[in-house]
C-alpha cells in the first residue's frame, strides 16, 4: 500500500483517481495546483505522484523539473489528456505516461508498475 | 527663239511666248529676267548661238567671253551632279528615318539598315552583312544582297521592271528577312569575332571624330590583316566596315559592305553618308535592344510578383491550417477532462451498485456513452496531429544519420566521387519527431551533395558539447557568397534551377522548433559549413546519466491513449 499525491485541478478528476485508487488500498492525498504540491512534498513523504500536463494557470512540465530537481527520489506519473504533451522534452523527466480515460485499468497498471519498480530498486 | 524684234529672248520679261524652255513650274522666271539668265539661259543652246553670232559680228571681247562660259559650265557640271547625289542620300536617309522611327525589333532595324545601304544608285552597295554584339563578341546576324552575279542581275531587273521604289524596299516583313538570311545562313553562323580581332580592334577603338573627315568607317583591302573566316569570304575584294556605336560609346555592332560585282571604290561623300546612316542605325538598335531588355525585365518581374502572391496564399493556408489544428486540440482538450470524469465514475457507480437495480444500466450506459465520446475526440485528435502536429519520442541522432549517410551513400554511388567521412560521437537521445528530424539532416545533406556537383569531401560529425549535441555537416563544394549565404534562409530562396527553396529553411525551423540552433557559414571557393546545436535538457541528462531505468519510456498502450 502506498501513499500516493494527486495533482489535477479538475475535482472530478481527483474524485475519480482518488476512489479508484482508495478501493486499492492506496492512501491518496489531493492537491490542485504547484504550491500545493511542493507544501504537500516537503510536509510528507510520498510513494507517487501523479501529475496532470494542463495545471489552470501553470504547466505541469514546470511543476515537473521542481519536483524532480527537489524530490529525485518520488517517481511521477504524468496525466494528459492526449499524447501531445510529448511534444515537450521536460515530459521524458517523468517516470511514466498515462493518457487520462474513463477506464481506469491503464492508469491501475502504471501505477503498480511503477511502485513495484520503485520497491524492486530500493 | 534667240532675235525678238530687236532684242534677245533672254531679255524680254513678262512674254510668254519668247522661252519654249519654261515649264509649268518655272512661270515666276518670266518676270526675272536675271534669275532665268542664271537658271535657265546659261545652259542653253539659243544663248550659245547668240554668243556664237556675236563673235562673228563683235570684236576678240566676245571670243573670250565665250571661253570664260565653257570654262564656268564645265565646272559646274560635277557640282550639279553632286547636288544630284547628295539630294539622292537625302532622299534616302528620310525614307530611313521615317521607317525606323517605330521599329524596335533589331531584325527590322537590320533589314532596313541594310536596305539603305545598298538601294539605290548614290551608296547602293553591292552587299552588307549585319553583326551584333552578343556576349561580348561579334556574331553574324543578317545579310543582304545577291550570291552572285547572276542573281544580281536578276534582282536588279526585277527592280526596274517593276518600278520598285526604296518605300516598296523598306517594307520589312519577317518572311523577306528570314529569306534573305537563309541565303548566308552558313557563312552567318560562323562568324564569330572578338571585338579586338583585326580589323574590329581598330574599328572601335577610334575616338570619336572630331574632324569629320576623319571619319569611323573603315576600308579593308586584301592587304590588311583579317580573321581567317572573313578572308576566305572576301578573297581580294575590298569591303567597308562600319561601326553601330551606342550613345555612351559602347559596341553594338558593325556593318560590313562591299561592292564585290562593280568594284566601285567610295567617295568621300560616301564616307559621310555612311557614317550619318549608320548612326540611324545605331540609335534605332540601341532603342530597340534597351526595350527588348526592359520587356524581359517586366516579364520577369511580373512572374515574381505571381510566385510571391502564391506563396504567399501558400503561407497564410499553413497558418491557418496550424492555427486550425491548434484550436482542434485545445478543444476537444477541454472537453475530455469533464468526460473522463463523467465516464469513470458512472463506471465505479456501476459497480457499486447492487446487481438487479435499475440504476445499474443507466450507470452502464453512461459509462458506455462517455467511451464512445473519447473515441471520437481520439479520433479527431489523431487527425489534427497528423494533419498538423508532430509527435516527438526519444530519438538518438546517431541513429538517424546513420541511416541517412547509408542511404545516401547507395544513393550517389554512380554520381560524383564523394569521400565520406563520418564521425559520430556517442550523444544522449533527443525527444523529437524521427521523420521530420530526419527530414531536417537530409534537406542539409542533400545541400551539400548538390553543391558538390564535381565530386569532393563530405564531413559529418555529431558529438557532445557543453550540454548540446552538435552536428556538423561540411562539404568542399565551390561555397557562396556572404550574400547568398544570408538569402539561404529566406522560404523559397533557391539556387537551383529546380527545388521549392524551402529545404534549408525548414531544416532551420525544425531545429529551432527543437530549442537549438542552425548555423551556416560559407566561404567562395572553400565549401560550406552547418552546424547544428540541439540542447540536451540538464534534468534530462543527469536522468540519462544517473540510470538508465530511470528514463521513461511511453508504453505502447499510453501512446495510443
Amino acid at each position: 500500500m502506498a501513499k500516493i499525491l494527486i495533482v489535477d485541478d479538475e475535482p472530478s478528476i481527483r474524485l475519480l483517481y482518488t476512489t479508484v485508487l482508495t478501493e486499492k488500498g492506496h492512501e491518496v492525498v489531493e492537491v490542485e495546483n504547484g504550491r500545493q504540491t511542493l507544501e504537500a512534498l516537503e510536509r510528507e513523504p510520498f510513494d507517487l505522484v501523479i501529475l496532470d500536463i494542463r495545471l489552470r494557470a501553470e504547466s505541469g512540465l514546470d511543476l515537473l523539473q521542481e519536483i524532480v530537481a527537489r524530490h529525485p527520489q518520488v517517481p511521477v506519473i504524468l496525466c494528459s489528456a492526449y499524447v501531445s504533451f510529448q511534444d515537450d522534452y521536460t515530459s521524458w523527466l517523468a517516470h511514466s505516461y498515462c493518457v487520462k480515460s474513463s477506464d481506469p485499468r491503464a492508469l491501475l497498471e502504471e501505477v503498480e508498475r511503477v511502485l513495484s519498480g520503485r520497491a524492486a530498486r530500493s | 527663239m534667240a532675235r525678238v524684234g530687236d532684242s534677245y529672248c533672254w531679255l524680254i520679261a513678262d512674254d510668254p511666248t519668247v522661252c519654249p524652255y519654261l515649264g509649268p513650274q518655272e512661270a515666276h522666271l518670266l518676270a526675272d529676267v536675271r534669275r532665268r539668265n542664271r537658271e535657265k539661259c546659261l545652259g542653253c543652246e539659243e544663248l550659245r548661238r547668240d554668243l556664237a553670232d556675236l563673235r562673228r559680228t563683235g570684236g576678240p571681247l566676245f571670243e573670250a567671253l565665250t571661253t570664260i562660259l565653257e570654262e564656268a559650265l564645265n565646272q559646274c557640271r560635277p557640282i550639279l551632279r553632286t547636288l544630284q547625289i547628295k539630294d539622292e542620300l537625302l532622299d534616302i536617309l528620310r525614307h530611313l528615318s521615317h521607317s525606323l522611327q517605330l521599329a524596335l525589333d533589331p531584325e527590322e532595324i537590320l533589314y532596313k539598315g541594310l536596305v539603305a545601304f545598298t538601294a539605290g544608285g548614290s551608296l547602293g552597295f553591292n552587299r552588307g552583312f549585319a553583326l551584333l554584339v552578343e556576349g561580348g563578341e561579334l556574331r553574324g546576324y543578317f545579310a543582304l544582297g545577291p550570291r552572285d552575279g547572276e542573281e544580281a542581275a536578276r534582282i536588279w531587273q526585277e527592280v526596274s521592271a517593276h518600278g520598285v521604289t526604296l518605300a516598296d524596299l523598306l517594307r520589312y516583313s519577317p518572311e523577306v528577312f528570314a529569306r534573305e538570311r537563309e541565303k548566308f545562313r552558313a557563312w552567318l553562323e560562323r562568324f564569330r569575332f572578338a571585338l579586338t580581332d583585326p580589323p574590329f580592334g581598330e574599328v572601335f577603338s577610334l575616338p570619336l571624330p572630331r574632324a569629320p573627315e576623319a571619319g569611323r568607317v573603315v576600308e579593308v583591302g586584301p592587304e590588311k590583316p583579317l580573321p581567317e573566316l572573313l578572308r576566305q569570304f572576301y578573297g581580294p575584294v575590298t569591303f567597308w566596315i562600319v561601326p553601330l556605336i551606342s550613345h555612351d560609346e559602347r559596341p553594338l555592332g558593325a556593318l560590313l559592305l562591299d561592292n564585290f560585282l562593280t568594284g566601285r571604290p567610295i567617295s568621300t561623300e560616301d564616307r559621310l553618308a555612311m557614317e550619318l546612316f549608320a548612326l540611324e542605325i545605331a540609335v534605332a538598335l540601341e532603342r530597340g535592344l534597351a526595350y527588348a531588355a526592359l520587356r524581359e525585365k517586366v516579364e520577369m518581374l511580373e512572374d515574381a510578383y505571381r510566385r510571391i502572391r502564391e506563396h504567399q496564399q501558400t503561407i497564410i493556408r499553413l497558418r491557418e491550417e496550424a492555427a486550425i489544428g491548434e484550436m482542434v486540440l485545445q478543444l476537444t482538450h477541454t472537453i475530455k477532462n469533464p468526460v473522463v470524469a463523467i465516464g469513470g465514475l458512472a463506471r465505479h457507480l456501476h459497480k457499486k451498485l447492487e446487481a438487479h437495480s435499475p440504476c445499474r444500466r443507466f450507470a452502464d450506459a453512461i459509462a458506455q456513452e462517455a467511451s464512445r465520446l473519447e473515441e471520437i475526440l481520439q479520433d479527431f485528435v489523431r487527425f489534427a496531429s497528423l494533419r498538423y502536429a508532430v509527435e516527438r519520442h526519444p530519438v538518438n541522432v546517431n541513429e538517424i544519420l546513420d541511416l541517412l549517410v547509408h542511404e545516401k551513400r547507395e544513393a550517389t554511388r554512380h554520381g560524383p566521387p564523394i569521400e565520406w567521412h563520418v564521425d559520430l560521437a556517442p550523444v544522449p537521445p533527443i525527444l523529437a519527431d524521427e521523420r521530420q528530424l530526419y527530414n531536417c539532416l537530409e534537406n542539409i545533406v542533400n545541400n551539400a551533395l548538390e553543391a558538390m556537383s564535381e565530386g569532393g569531401a563530405l564531413f559529418i560529425e555529431s558529438r557532445r558539447s557543453d550540454g548540446a549535441i552538435l552536428i556538423v555537416v561540411r562539404d568542399t563544394g565551390p561555397g557562396l557568397s556572404e550574400e547568398a549565404a544570408r538569402h539561404l534562409f529566406k522560404p523559397f530562396f533557391t539556387t537551383k534551377p529546380t527545388g521549392s527553396g524551402l529545404g534549408l529553411y525548414t531544416s532551420k525551423q525544425i531545429v529551432e522548433s527543437l530549442g537549438g540552433e542552425l548555423t551556416l557559414s560559407c566561404q567562395l571557393g572553400q565549401g560550406c559549413e552547418v552546424v547544428i546545436r540541439l540542447p540536451i535538457p540538464e534534468f534530462a541528462s543527469e536522468v540519462q546519466a544517473g540510470s538508465e531505468s530511470a528514463r521513461a519510456e511511453p508504453s505502447e498502450e499510453s501512446r495510443e491513449g
